[in-house]
Protein backbone atom coordinates (compact mmCIF):
# COMPACT_ATOMS: atom_id res chain seq x y z
CA UNK A 1 0.00 0.00 0.00
CA UNK A 2 2.88 2.42 -1.13
CA UNK A 3 1.31 6.05 -1.88
CA UNK A 4 4.51 7.40 -2.95
CA UNK A 5 3.31 5.47 -6.19
CA UNK A 6 0.54 7.79 -6.56
CA UNK A 7 2.60 11.08 -6.15
CA UNK A 8 4.84 9.61 -8.31
CA UNK A 9 2.69 9.69 -11.38
CA UNK A 10 1.15 12.35 -10.79
CA UNK A 11 4.45 14.80 -10.11
CA UNK A 12 5.58 13.22 -13.69
CA UNK A 13 2.01 14.39 -15.22
CA UNK A 14 2.22 18.25 -13.80
CA UNK A 15 5.70 18.39 -15.03
CA UNK A 16 4.78 17.49 -18.15
CA UNK A 17 1.40 19.55 -18.00
CA UNK A 18 4.12 22.45 -17.17
CA UNK A 19 6.65 21.80 -20.44
CA UNK A 20 4.47 21.15 -21.98
CA UNK A 21 2.85 24.45 -22.25
CA UNK A 22 6.20 25.47 -21.83
CA UNK A 23 7.41 24.69 -25.14
CA UNK A 24 3.95 25.34 -26.75
CA UNK A 25 4.05 28.81 -25.46
CA UNK A 26 7.89 29.31 -27.14
CA UNK A 27 6.74 27.94 -30.45
CA UNK A 28 8.19 24.40 -30.37
CA UNK A 29 5.59 22.21 -30.54
CA UNK A 30 7.46 19.05 -31.85
CA UNK A 31 9.69 18.85 -28.38
CA UNK A 32 5.92 19.09 -26.61
CA UNK A 33 5.17 16.39 -27.94
CA UNK A 34 7.93 14.31 -27.35
CA UNK A 35 7.88 15.04 -23.73
CA UNK A 36 4.74 13.80 -23.43
CA UNK A 37 5.92 10.88 -24.83
CA UNK A 38 8.55 10.36 -22.53
CA UNK A 39 6.71 11.15 -19.44
CA UNK A 40 3.93 8.60 -20.84
CA UNK A 41 7.09 5.84 -21.31
CA UNK A 42 8.14 6.69 -17.97
CA UNK A 43 4.68 6.47 -15.71
CA UNK A 44 3.92 3.26 -18.30
CA UNK A 45 7.16 1.82 -16.74
CA UNK A 46 6.11 2.37 -13.07
CA UNK A 47 2.60 0.91 -13.83
CA UNK A 48 2.91 -2.51 -15.61
CA UNK A 49 5.27 -3.39 -12.47
CA UNK A 50 2.74 -2.51 -10.29
CA UNK A 51 -0.03 -4.03 -12.31
CA UNK A 52 2.37 -7.10 -12.86
CA UNK A 53 2.92 -7.37 -9.06
CA UNK A 54 -1.20 -7.48 -8.40
CA UNK A 55 -1.65 -10.09 -11.19
CA UNK A 56 0.66 -12.53 -9.86
CA UNK A 57 -1.08 -11.93 -6.57
CA UNK A 58 -4.56 -12.42 -7.47
CA UNK A 59 -3.75 -15.31 -9.18
CA UNK A 60 -1.76 -16.64 -6.35
CA UNK A 61 -5.09 -15.92 -4.20
CA UNK A 62 -7.59 -17.14 -6.08
CA UNK A 63 -5.04 -20.19 -7.90
CA UNK A 64 -6.32 -19.25 -11.42
CA UNK B 1 -10.74 -0.87 11.11
CA UNK B 2 -7.76 1.19 10.33
CA UNK B 3 -7.27 -0.59 6.66
CA UNK B 4 -10.74 0.86 5.42
CA UNK B 5 -9.34 4.47 6.58
CA UNK B 6 -5.99 4.05 4.75
CA UNK B 7 -7.67 3.13 1.49
CA UNK B 8 -10.30 5.50 1.88
CA UNK B 9 -7.68 8.34 2.18
CA UNK B 10 -5.87 6.22 -0.98
CA UNK B 11 -8.86 6.79 -2.84
CA UNK B 12 -9.66 10.37 -2.04
CA UNK B 13 -5.60 11.31 -2.76
CA UNK B 14 -5.97 9.39 -6.42
CA UNK B 15 -8.83 11.26 -7.19
CA UNK B 16 -7.80 14.81 -6.44
CA UNK B 17 -4.47 14.02 -8.09
CA UNK B 18 -6.35 12.36 -11.16
CA UNK B 19 -8.72 15.30 -11.36
CA UNK B 20 -6.06 17.77 -11.35
CA UNK B 21 -4.52 16.55 -13.75
CA UNK B 22 -7.53 15.56 -16.26
CA UNK B 23 -7.71 19.21 -17.68
CA UNK B 24 -4.18 19.24 -19.01
CA UNK B 25 -3.14 15.83 -19.33
CA UNK B 26 -6.48 13.58 -19.51
CA UNK B 27 -4.15 10.11 -20.17
CA UNK B 28 -2.20 10.83 -16.89
CA UNK B 29 -5.58 11.05 -14.73
CA UNK B 30 -6.30 7.62 -16.20
CA UNK B 31 -2.63 6.80 -15.64
CA UNK B 32 -2.90 8.27 -11.67
CA UNK B 33 -6.82 6.49 -11.60
CA UNK B 34 -5.15 2.77 -12.96
CA UNK B 35 -2.43 2.85 -10.15
CA UNK B 36 -4.59 4.11 -7.20
CA UNK B 37 -7.32 1.22 -8.03
CA UNK B 38 -4.37 -1.52 -8.52
CA UNK B 39 -3.66 -0.40 -4.89
CA UNK B 40 -6.19 -0.37 -3.30
CA UNK B 41 -6.96 -3.92 -4.91
CA UNK B 42 -4.20 -5.65 -3.74
CA UNK B 43 -4.19 -4.15 -0.21
CA UNK B 44 -8.12 -5.92 -0.33
CA UNK B 45 -6.67 -9.05 -1.99
CA UNK B 46 -4.58 -9.58 0.76
CA UNK B 47 -7.20 -10.01 3.22
CA UNK B 48 -9.62 -12.15 0.89
CA UNK B 49 -6.96 -14.73 0.74
CA UNK B 50 -7.21 -15.24 4.71
CA UNK B 51 -11.20 -15.40 4.02
CA UNK B 52 -10.52 -18.16 1.24
CA UNK B 53 -8.41 -19.94 3.73
CA UNK B 54 -10.90 -20.03 6.30
CA UNK B 55 -14.02 -21.23 3.83
CA UNK B 56 -11.82 -23.82 2.21
CA UNK B 57 -11.25 -25.45 5.84
CA UNK B 58 -14.49 -25.04 7.15
CA UNK B 59 -15.75 -26.75 3.54
CA UNK B 60 -13.42 -29.36 3.88
CA UNK B 61 -14.46 -30.01 7.22
CA UNK B 62 -18.48 -30.69 6.22
CA UNK B 63 -17.52 -33.38 3.74
CA UNK B 64 -18.69 -30.74 0.85
CA UNK B 65 -16.42 -31.87 -2.54
CA UNK B 66 -13.68 -29.43 -2.25
CA UNK B 67 -13.65 -29.46 -6.12
CA UNK B 68 -16.96 -27.18 -6.26
CA UNK B 69 -15.34 -24.85 -3.62
CA UNK B 70 -11.92 -23.93 -6.14
CA UNK B 71 -14.07 -23.90 -8.93
CA UNK B 72 -16.35 -21.44 -7.44
CA UNK B 73 -12.88 -19.61 -5.92
CA UNK B 74 -11.70 -19.23 -9.67
CA UNK B 75 -14.89 -17.35 -10.78
CA UNK B 76 -14.75 -15.04 -8.21
CA UNK B 77 -10.99 -13.87 -8.71
CA UNK B 78 -12.18 -13.94 -12.75
CA UNK B 79 -14.89 -11.76 -12.08
CA UNK B 80 -12.35 -9.71 -9.80
CA UNK B 81 -10.36 -9.24 -12.94
CA UNK B 82 -12.25 -8.60 -15.74
CA UNK B 83 -14.29 -6.24 -13.87
CA UNK B 84 -11.00 -4.29 -12.30
CA UNK B 85 -10.07 -4.35 -15.95
CA UNK B 86 -13.57 -3.34 -17.12
CA UNK B 87 -14.18 -0.37 -14.71
CA UNK B 88 -10.30 0.81 -15.50
CA UNK B 89 -11.74 1.27 -19.71
CA UNK B 90 -14.76 2.75 -18.97
CA UNK B 91 -13.34 5.23 -16.85
CA UNK B 92 -10.66 6.64 -19.75
CA UNK B 93 -14.04 6.66 -21.95
CA UNK B 94 -13.81 3.18 -23.89
CA UNK B 95 -16.84 1.88 -23.61
CA UNK B 96 -16.71 -0.49 -26.33
CA UNK B 97 -13.50 -1.96 -25.21
CA UNK B 98 -14.99 -2.37 -21.85
CA UNK B 99 -17.91 -4.25 -22.97
CA UNK B 100 -15.88 -6.50 -24.72
CA UNK B 101 -13.53 -7.25 -21.25
CA UNK B 102 -16.59 -7.65 -19.40
CA UNK B 103 -18.03 -10.49 -22.07
CA UNK B 104 -14.41 -12.07 -22.41
CA UNK B 105 -14.69 -12.27 -18.69
CA UNK B 106 -18.17 -14.02 -18.88
CA UNK B 107 -17.09 -16.34 -21.58
CA UNK B 108 -13.91 -17.61 -18.77
CA UNK B 109 -16.42 -17.82 -16.34
CA UNK B 110 -18.60 -20.26 -18.68
CA UNK B 111 -16.08 -22.39 -19.54
CA UNK B 112 -14.86 -22.56 -15.91
CA UNK B 113 -18.60 -23.50 -14.97
CA UNK B 114 -19.37 -25.99 -17.75
CA UNK B 115 -17.86 -29.19 -15.96
CA UNK B 116 -19.95 -28.19 -13.05
CA UNK B 117 -23.21 -28.44 -15.02
CA UNK B 118 -22.58 -31.31 -17.44
CA UNK B 119 -21.66 -33.35 -13.80
CA UNK B 120 -24.96 -31.89 -12.41
CA UNK B 121 -27.06 -32.46 -15.47
CA UNK B 122 -25.74 -36.11 -15.83
CA UNK B 123 -27.29 -37.02 -12.38
CA UNK B 124 -30.45 -35.47 -12.92
CA UNK B 125 -30.43 -37.85 -15.96
CA UNK B 126 -29.43 -40.70 -13.48
CA UNK B 127 -32.05 -40.03 -11.36
CA UNK B 128 -35.29 -39.60 -13.49
CA UNK B 129 -34.03 -43.01 -15.56
CA UNK B 130 -33.90 -44.78 -12.06
CA UNK B 131 -37.05 -44.04 -11.02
Amino acid sequence: MNVDLIFQIAGVGIVVAVINQLLTRAGRDEQALLITIAGLVAVLFILTEQIGTLFESIKRIFNL
Amino acid sequence: MSELVKIIGTGFIGGMLALTVRKQRPEFAVMIALITSALILGSVAESVGGIIEELRRVTEECGVDIKYFEIIIKVVGVAYLAQFAAEILRDSGENAVASKVEAAGKICILTLVLPVMTSFLELCIKVVNSV
